[in-house]
């Protein structure tokens, strides 16, 4: 079944000239891990949480449907339940005064019973290794902590589908890292995950497929492989070292077969290095 | 900025902060009411007597009640001289300036300590209602007395934003300092009128910040639904406790009455 | 090169399609009515050892001038509501911090000042004008006096003639000097885009 499916969405903003979306299709199924990449990616996640159009006004045709139904015709509590979204900046995602606090605050606005809330933050704390911080004031916590609390918030409410807008980019490495972390977690759990990110060598390690948007249209729709294949040389898509090095020294073809990790690219050479 | 929901967690709660909160808020609200009624300064010594024994109770930080009284000493120190200088009766001093005389009465000092203990009074009960009363609690509180939610949880909203902006007022305060614009090397009073440059960076910061926040806030579902649920369950106030703010509310009053009479 | 405009901005600026009583009441308003709060009180910080040495507090100028900014703009850009949040969030964090020891009366005071800007829209609709902002100073001038008297005589049992030449000094300070900041604010606000239709 699909989780989230883009009909022909052309999205403008009411102050600009031209649309930023121009006719995007996509079609994201139950349990896959997408990463889009490239321009308008914001835009694109907050028309797939229903944000567009119900809370930044513009001008929006086309159609996006989340497990089946018009986001259009939809509730915002209704989206929320379905639909967990993560943004940038942590800072601006903890509301309450400790990690409790917060994790409970998605559950009572959608209206779930206290008899099931304390399983639940159990449960959210425990994906996102935060239980030790239950009760620890939100202003003592580090930035990738804090954004852990926000994914564990937003996983309280068990939706289907999780979005997550760069949601490293305010970080350290340690806490990129740990993001990343509970993101491998989440996507072998079977929720949906759609990830923007501006590090394509650690979405490859966990996306199923990696979607490039440039002026507004999809280019690439493929698997981490095919994709740094096709951006091999353009300079604003950073690859993997080890598919970079592999591709440095022996070129591009079409039976090209990247390494991907460096596992696989030990693999790959010990091969070609035993011919010689 | 002290966190309530840590202070109760690592054993400062106390038995007082498990009291209901409206039953807290008719208890201090009595305090100040009577406070209000006379400029007696034995009563007020006895109402000082029962906030300390609140604040010991409560197990209050101490370092609040301390800041609070040094807050006071400059705003009673004003307040005593005005009223020394301009109450009649017997002087306890009088001087004179050229050919003007300046009189010190005596009951203008008894006055002006009176005033000083109700302000106390005042500042401290209400220090102390905020310190039993977390914010989460309260902000049920208000919501079971009918205000709508989205109004009780901007109390909440702004205490964990609080150290946010103060922080940010110190980047900008750097920021302005690296444009030559150092307000800290101005003495009190020009550092009051040149806060300009801080002030408009700080006001667009915060609109700013209010659009991420306020998305964030709407994507949890927040304000979409009148029933929302809560974690935290308040209990319902006890007999002990609506007799305890019966008792405050009667004594108050009686102490009213007598006051007007008397 | 001086700049018309014939551009009228009503209240609320940040939505000027609704009506100012209740405002803008969904979560943006009701969140930057609270961060707008946090700035004054941040603010506030600069003028307290003034306020302090002048009448021990009793009588703040500085902290006067913030208020009347930023409550005043609180409301003209999002409503009654918001700038009752942004009146009442001060004194509580003051009261809850123990901060200031009369906070508590300026639950009654600041929210006075969100009633001024709200009934100065009523008398002058363009809300970016300095005949706006004088309006706004002088009506809320003129009501905070009016609630600071009983406080003064009957709270602080302050003689009447005494607090006739600080009443004059504060009220000089607080209708000649927030206009000028309130109207720079809502200049700059514009600029930024902030303003919605």
């Amino acid at each position: 079944m699909e989780a989230i499916r883009l009909e022909n969405l052309i999205f403008k903003y009411n102050r600009k000239a031209e649309p930023v979306l121009k006719g995007i299709n996509i079609t994201v199924k139950q349990g896959e891990c997408i990463a889009i990449l490239g321009d308008s990616k914001t835009t694109l996640c907050m028309a797939m949480c229903g944000v567009i159009p119900h809370l930044i006004p513009g001008h929006m045709d086309g159609k996006v449907y989340i497990e089946g139904r018009d986001s259009a015709t939809m509730g915002v509590k209704d989206i929320a339940a379905k639909v967990g979204v993560v943004l940038q900046d942590p800072e601006n995602q903890s509301f309450n005064l400790n990690v409790e606090a917060d994790v409970v605050f998605a559950m009572e606005n959608i209206g779930v019973p206290p008899e099931e809330m304390e399983n639940r933050v159990q449960e959210a704390l425990e994906i996102v290794r935060m239980t030790p911080f239950r009760y620890t004031a939100s202003h003592q916590l580090s930035g990738g902590q804090k954004q852990r609390v926000a994914i564990a918030s937003v996983l309280a409410m068990k939706p289907q589908i999780l979005i997550l807008d760069e949601p490293t980019r305010e970080l350290d490495p340690m806490g990129r890292e740990e993001i990343f972390e509970v993101l491998g977690r989440l996507k072998k759990s079977g929720i949906t995950v759609i990830i923007v990110e501006n590090d394509p060598p650690r979405l490859a390690k966990i996306a199923d497929r990696m979607l490039l948007i440039r002026n507004g249209q999809i280019k690439y729709d493929v698997a981490p492989r095919q994709f740094f294949k096709y951006l091999y040389g353009d300079d604003r898509i950073k690859l993997p070292q080890v598919a970079q090095a592999y591709l440095d020294i022996f070129g591009l073809s079409e039976q090209t077969n990247l390494p991907m990790s460096v596992k696989e690219g030990v693999e790959m050479y010990g091969k070609i290095l035993s011919h010689y | 900025m002290a966190s309530y929901a840590v202070s109760v967690r690592d054993g400062r709660g106390s038995s007082l902060t498990e009291k209901h909160p409206v039953t807290i808020a008719i208890c201090c609200l009595a305090m100040i009411c009577a406070a209000f009624a006379t400029v007696d300064i034995t009563a007020y010594l006895v109402m000082l007597g029962m906030l300390a024994v609140a604040v010991l109770v409560g197990k209050i930080p101490k370092a609040n009640i301390v800041k609070i009284i040094g807050l006071v000493i400059p705003l009673c120190f004003f307040i005593t001289l005005i009223q020394t200088l301009s109450q009649g009766g017997p002087d306890i001093a009088s001087y004179m300036i050229g050919s003007y005389a300046i009189h010190f009465s005596y009951a203008g000092v008894v006055l002006g300590a009176a005033i000083t203990l109700r302000v106390l009074i005042l500042a401290i009960t209400m220090t102390t209602f905020f310190a039993l009363v977390s914010p989460p609690r309260l902000t049920r509180a208000l919501y079971d007395l009918g205000m709508p939610f989205k109004y009780a949880y901007a109390f909440t909203l702004a205490l964990h934003f609080l150290p946010l902006i103060i922080n940010e007022i110190s980047t900008i305060n750097n920021a302005q300092k690296c444009r030559g614009y150092d307000i800290d090397r101005c003495n009190f009073i020009v550092k009051s009128i040149k806060i300009i440059p801080l002030m408009i960076p700080l006001i667009i910061m915060c609109l700013r910040r209010a659009s991420s926040i306020a998305l964030a806030m709407d994507l949890k579902a927040f304000g979409s639904i009148t029933n929302r649920t809560f974690y935290l369950e308040l209990k319902p106030a006890s007999v002990g406790e609506k007799l305890t703010a019966g008792l405050f509310v009667t004594g108050s009053l009686l102490f009213i009455i007598r006051s007007i009479l008397y | 090169m001086m700049e018309t405009s014939t551009e009228k901005y009503n209240l609320p600026l940040a939505k000027m399609s609704i009506n100012p009583i209740p405002g803008r009441v969904d979560t943006k308003g009701v969140v930057s009515s609270v961060l707008i709060s946090l700035a004054m009180i941040g603010m506030m910080q600069f003028g307290e050892r003034l306020d302090t040495i002048l009448f021990g507090g009793l009588f703040p100028v500085s902290g006067r001038i913030i208020s009347f900014t930023l409550i005043g703009f609180g409301t003209m850009m999002y409503g009654l509501i918001p700038g009752l949040i942004v009146a009442e969030i001060n004194p509580f964090i003051g009261t809850a911090t123990g901060s200031s020891p009369i906070a508590p009366f300026f639950f009654i005071t600041n929210a006075l000042q969100a009633i001024a800007a709200i009934i100065s829209g009523k008398l002058i609709k363009n809300v970016v004008s300095l005949k706006f902002c004088f309006v706004y100073s002088i009506l809320a001038t003129v009501l905070l006096t009016c609630a600071y008297i009983p406080l003064h005589i009957f709270y602080f049992k302050m003689p009447w003639e005494k607090l006739i030449p600080m009443y004059a000094f504060q009220g000089a300070m607080t209708i000649f000097i927030p206009p000028f900041l309130i109207y720079g604010l809502l200049k700059t606000v514009k600029s930024a885009g902030f303003f919605e239709e």
